[in-house]
């Protein structure tokens, strides 16, 4: 099993926190701009960084091990292959550094760049390649190592969406037939329903929960991290919504439902109202945009984000009453 | 990635060579200038501390301060008309193709030949007797000798130095030129900007680094000025195209006066430093405000 | 503002073998939110090229309002264009980018209403407070602003291109430009193209879509229509996230194919994840096995994924409440679907 000990990500001692990393199953560490995630996998692939800790694997220690003696490969965001070497040497490197015969090696260069939609571009440069190609060698050769441990460090964060939709899918399938600890950082939730078996919160190098996606999903410890679970970020309730001190209630923009849809029921519902600012739709969903005010204090009003699936038939400008289920309403701590 | 900067000096042990290059071919020769500037020495084992003396000296020269004045009017000509012609060379220049190959080796070549041949080459260039120019000039009625008139001497050199430098700001220029992107053409474009919009809006913003860049040169340059006049004019006709470095040769190789061609040197050192300072400051100094 | 009209236009590079934009025809209307989706390397950049005058057709000619414009320059069309990343003149204040395209090419306009204009724009998106700035002191958010109204400065400009003025925002702050901008093409009714390769900016700005794939329009509607309708397998793949579902109605099971046979005869069948439903074996006509599983969030306090489905040789998804875990055997009900034949929509049932 894979442990950090007293691990700073930003050096300073007050933020450590200890973790321990399913055996063989994938960790999504889910984190925002400067919360630690890319200090995190170097600290653990034993890359130069400010963050220290003890990391250790199955017992052994490994926060002196320079990176070579330790069993992990890495991913990281830009591609980073060996440019004057085709694909089947780039997938080859490691395999040789493990002295393995060459037909062994032929064998694993092909089921890897198979597995991986490259087996045509064996002979190719890196630089003949588009980018998803790029990663999808970064990512072979990573898997060549055999490592016990995989990091993969925002790995799709620069490819086109549809790029991303499938490789993520393959990822899954693919990373699932290794046995290997991985961890996979990002700053979108849904990577971590997509592919996490557990998922690590990180906010400004803190800890803020781990567990399932779901468990993370359905009990978020804080306000911090029901926004970092939620895409877009969770919808407050206008503050005079009577709660004790430090607490705030929230909803998830997708638990918010439109008067339209269904009768209310007045018993297990909230009514809102909201001033609709703009519209967004991506096909399968829209996104209502727009001011949400407390009836008995019109002044305290919030931004709302509401996700609903289709087309739905609402401008900007529009008023809307909008049906939130109590119990979708999460009551949060906020630090 | 600053965050993951580790502690580590070991880096200076990298940095040493340098620094005793720098040392003995640099800091030291200048403190044996201050050293010389401060004393009079009358040979190898005489000598005395006369403290200001020779600073004072030199400002009060006459010919110091002729030759500094004629250095300030060469440099200010050589900068006011090389850098707008340099700039006019790289925007008429085209940007891709074998020709603009062609035209960017045909640039250079001046800036390949070294600077003694250039002075002979328009010594003979401009000779009224021999020379292409010179009796060219003389057969279409000009009596042109810049053996005997100054103003004559003072233009074939600046027609010298434009011909030898213009080239530095115009390939300097270009490459700023191709760093603007070509949506900020099609802007002005679309903007219904006219031709000297683009270049005053478009692209001086975008030049300002390189220009500023072209300019210190060619003002220390141009300042430091020597080999070519020496063997064109060889500061004549009298002293009218004497500048300071060669007032300074004659001074502490010819007269043999290290004392005060010691403070000359300094404080030619310092008026360069200073000049350029100047300039820097006060063209980068918006620059910082934004 | 005005009437654009592409009369079998087309673009073929000098020495090349393939049209790179195929000959097509097109109308966008006075002040209408128009959008071009496709891929890179759709030939979205040449249509918007020819647009601005940039390149010339080789074939077909281009009205403005009934005026043929093609072989004018990008000038003397009168239009403007934001580009990926915010173009302003480095050297002016905010104001005096804004106002520059109202002082040029004599533009016989006094100061007085110089100053109107920049400010009634200036209002619009919201910029008023930055007037005074450098243009080199701002965020690349206020920037790209900047950009924008620059080009909505001059009242009777006949288009405003748009060519995927989002790249350089950040994420988060995306929804804000783009209601910004959709806004004050309703406001000043100025006919916009808008150019992108994001299937939300295209469906939230346009009021039709063109979508484009290899330099061919596929299909030009409303977001409604081209995301419920698509006209052809690839716009059916390429908008929504996951895309489209294409089974070969070949390898269907004989149930379905007969309720298939007489809509145009379809070769492949494509549905949404959303417009399928699941039941246990032997429910529905269609087994599948399940293979992935994403979680989606949960809609009253029951669990939504999109499953991933292996259907014979070919993998679909749907969306469904139901609790399955990989490799779980399912049967797949198709509620919506269109009928393919040549990758083009053919027939199509399912609740309107």
């Amino acid at each position: 099993m894979l442990r950090m000990d007293r691990a700073c990500l930003d050096g300073d001692e007050a933020t450590a926190f200890d973790h321990s990393f399913a055996p063989g199953e994938m960790t999504v560490v889910l984190g925002g701009n400067l919360s630690g995630k890319t200090n995190l996998c170097r600290l653990l692939a034993g890359l130069p960084t400010q963050a220290h800790g003890d990391v250790s694997y199955d017992e052994q220690p490994w926060s002196h091990l320079p990176p070579q003696q330790r069993s992990v490969a890495a991913v990281f965001q830009a591609f980073v292959n060996y440019p004057n070497w085709t694909v089947a040497q780039n997938i080859a490197s490691p395999l040789v550094a493990r002295g393995l015969t060459p037909e062994v090696q032929e064998q694993k260069i092909c089921a890897l760049a198979q597995s991986l939609g490259i087996g045509d571009l064996l002979e190719r440069n890196p630089d003949e390649l588009s980018g998803g190609q790029q990663q999808r060698l970064a990512i072979a050769r990573a898997l060549a190592q055999q490592a016990d441990v995989l990091v993969l460090d925002e790995p799709l964060v620069n490819l086109d969406y549809k790029l991303r939709e499938a490789l993520v899918v393959e990822l899954k399938t693919l990373l699932a037939e290794t046995r290997a600890t991985v961890i996979y950082t990002s700053s979108d939730p849904r990577d971590a329903f997509a592919l996490g078996d557990q998922v690590l919160l990180l906010e400004r190098n803190q800890k803020l929960q781990s567990g399932t996606p779901l468990q993370v999903y359905q009990n978020p410890s804080n306000l911090a991290a029901a926004h970092l679970m939620s895409d877009p970020g969770v919808n407050l309730l206008p503050a005079s919504e009577h709660t004790e001190r430090g607490e705030r209630r929230a909803v998830r923009p997708e638990h918010v439902r439109l008067g339209a849809e269904t009768a209310p029921q007045s018993d297990t519902e909230l009514r809102f109202d909201m001033q609709v600012h703009s519209v967004e739709r991506s096909g399968d969903e829209t996104f209502l945009h727009g001011n949400v005010c407390d009836p008995q204090s019109p002044q305290a009003m919030e931004h709302w984000v509401v996700r609903r699936l289709g087309m739905q038939p609402v401008d900007a400008g529009q008023a809307v009453a909008l049906y939130v289920r109590c119990a979708d309403i999460l009551t949060l701590a906020v630090e | 990635m600053a965050q993951n900067r580790v502690k580590d000096n070991r880096a200076w042990i990298g940095v040493l060579p340098v620094l005793l290059i720098v040392a003995f071919s640099g800091v030291i020769p200048l403190m044996t200038v201050v050293n010389y500037s401060v004393q009079d020495i009358l040979d190898f084992n005489t000598r005395f501390f006369v403290g200001l003396e020779w600073y004072r000296e030199t400002l009060d020269d006459p010919r110091f301060v002729d030759a500094f004045l004629r250095q300030i009017g060469f440099s200010a000509a050589v900068l006011i008309v090389e850098i707008p012609l340099g700039i006019i060379v790289a925007r008429g220049m085209p940007t891709d193709g074998l020709r603009a190959s062609l035209l960017l080796v045909l640039l250079a070549t001046p800036l390949l030949i070294p600077w003694n041949v250039v002075g002979a080459i328009w010594q003979i260039y401009a000779r009224p007797d021999i020379g292409l120019l010179g009796v060219t000039l003389n057969e279409l009625g000009i009596a042109f000798n810049y053996t005997s008139e100054p103003l004559h001497a003072w233009l074939t050199l600046l027609a010298m130095d434009i011909w030898h430098w213009t080239s530095l700001v115009a390939l300097l220029a270009f490459a700023g030129l191709t760093s603007v992107p070509a949506a900020c053409y099609q802007a002005a474009e679309l903007d219904g900007a006219s031709k000297w919009q683009v270049f005053r809006f478009v692209e001086l913003p975008r030049l300002k680094g390189v220009l500023v860049i072209a300019v210190l040169l060619r003002l220390m340059d141009s300042f430091m000025i020597y080999t070519e006049p020496f063997v064109l004019t060889g500061g004549g006709p009298g002293n009218t195209t004497t500048f300071l470095s060669q007032y300074l040769a004659t001074m502490a190789v010819g007269q043999f006066d290290l004392g005060p061609a010691a403070a000359f040197s300094i404080i030619y050192f310092l008026f360069i430093l200073l000049f350029s300072w100047l300039f820097y400051t006060s063209v980068m100094r918006d620059e910082d405000r934004s | 503002m005005a009437r654009i009209r592409l009369d079998n236009v087309g673009f073929t590079y000098p020495g090349a073998d393939a049209a790179t934009l195929a000959p097509l025809s097109m109308d966008i209307s006075h002040g209408e939110a128009f959008s071009l989706l496709g891929a890179s390397g759709a030939g979205k950049t040449t249509l918007l090229n020819l647009l601005s005058g940039i390149l010339q057709p080789t074939q077909g000619r281009i009205f403005l309002d009934d005026v043929d414009v093609t072989g004018l320059p990008g000038r003397d069309r009168n239009l403007s264009q934001v580009f990926q990343f915010p173009v302003l003149y480095q050297s002016m204040t905010v104001r005096e980018n804004l106002a520059f395209p109202l002082t040029t090419r004599g533009s016989r306009r006094n100061r007085a209403d110089i100053e109107a204009r920049v400010n009634a724009v200036a209002d619009e998106l919201n910029i008023g407070g930055i007037l005074k700035r450098s243009a080199k002191g701002i965020s690349l958010f206020e920037k790209q602003l900047v950009a924008i109204g620059r080009a909505l400065i001059r009242p009777d400009v006949s288009m405003v291109l748009l060519d995927e003025p989002l790249t350089a925002v950040e994420p988060s702050v995306k929804w804000r430009l783009r209601q910004t901008l959709k806004q004050a093409q309703q406001d000043l009714g100025v006919t916009m193209v808008y150019v992108t390769h994001d299937q939300t900016e295209a469906l939230t700005f346009a009021e039709r879509v063109a979508v484009l794939a290899n330099g061919y329009i596929l299909q030009t509607g409303t977001p409604d229509d081209v995301y419920q309708n698509p006209a052809h397998e690839f716009v059916g793949h390429f908008l929504g996230s996951p895309g489209m579902n294409f089974l070969p109605v070949a390898d269907l099971p004989e149930s379905l194919q007969q309720r298939v046979t007489g809509m145009g005869d379809p070769e492949r069948l494509g549905f949404r994840p959303e417009n399928a439903a699941l039941g246990l074996p032997n429910t529905f006509d269609l087994p599948g096995v399940v293979h992935s599983q994403r979680i989606l969030g949960t809609q009253r306090g029951e669990v939504i994924s999109m499953y991933g489905l292996q259907c014979g040789a070919h993998s679909v998804f749907v969306r469904s409440s139901m609790p399955l875990a990989v490799g779980d055997p399912v049967t797949i009900d198709l509620k919506r679907w269109i009928g393919f034949r040549d990758a083009i929509r053919v027939g199509r049932r399912g609740a309107e």
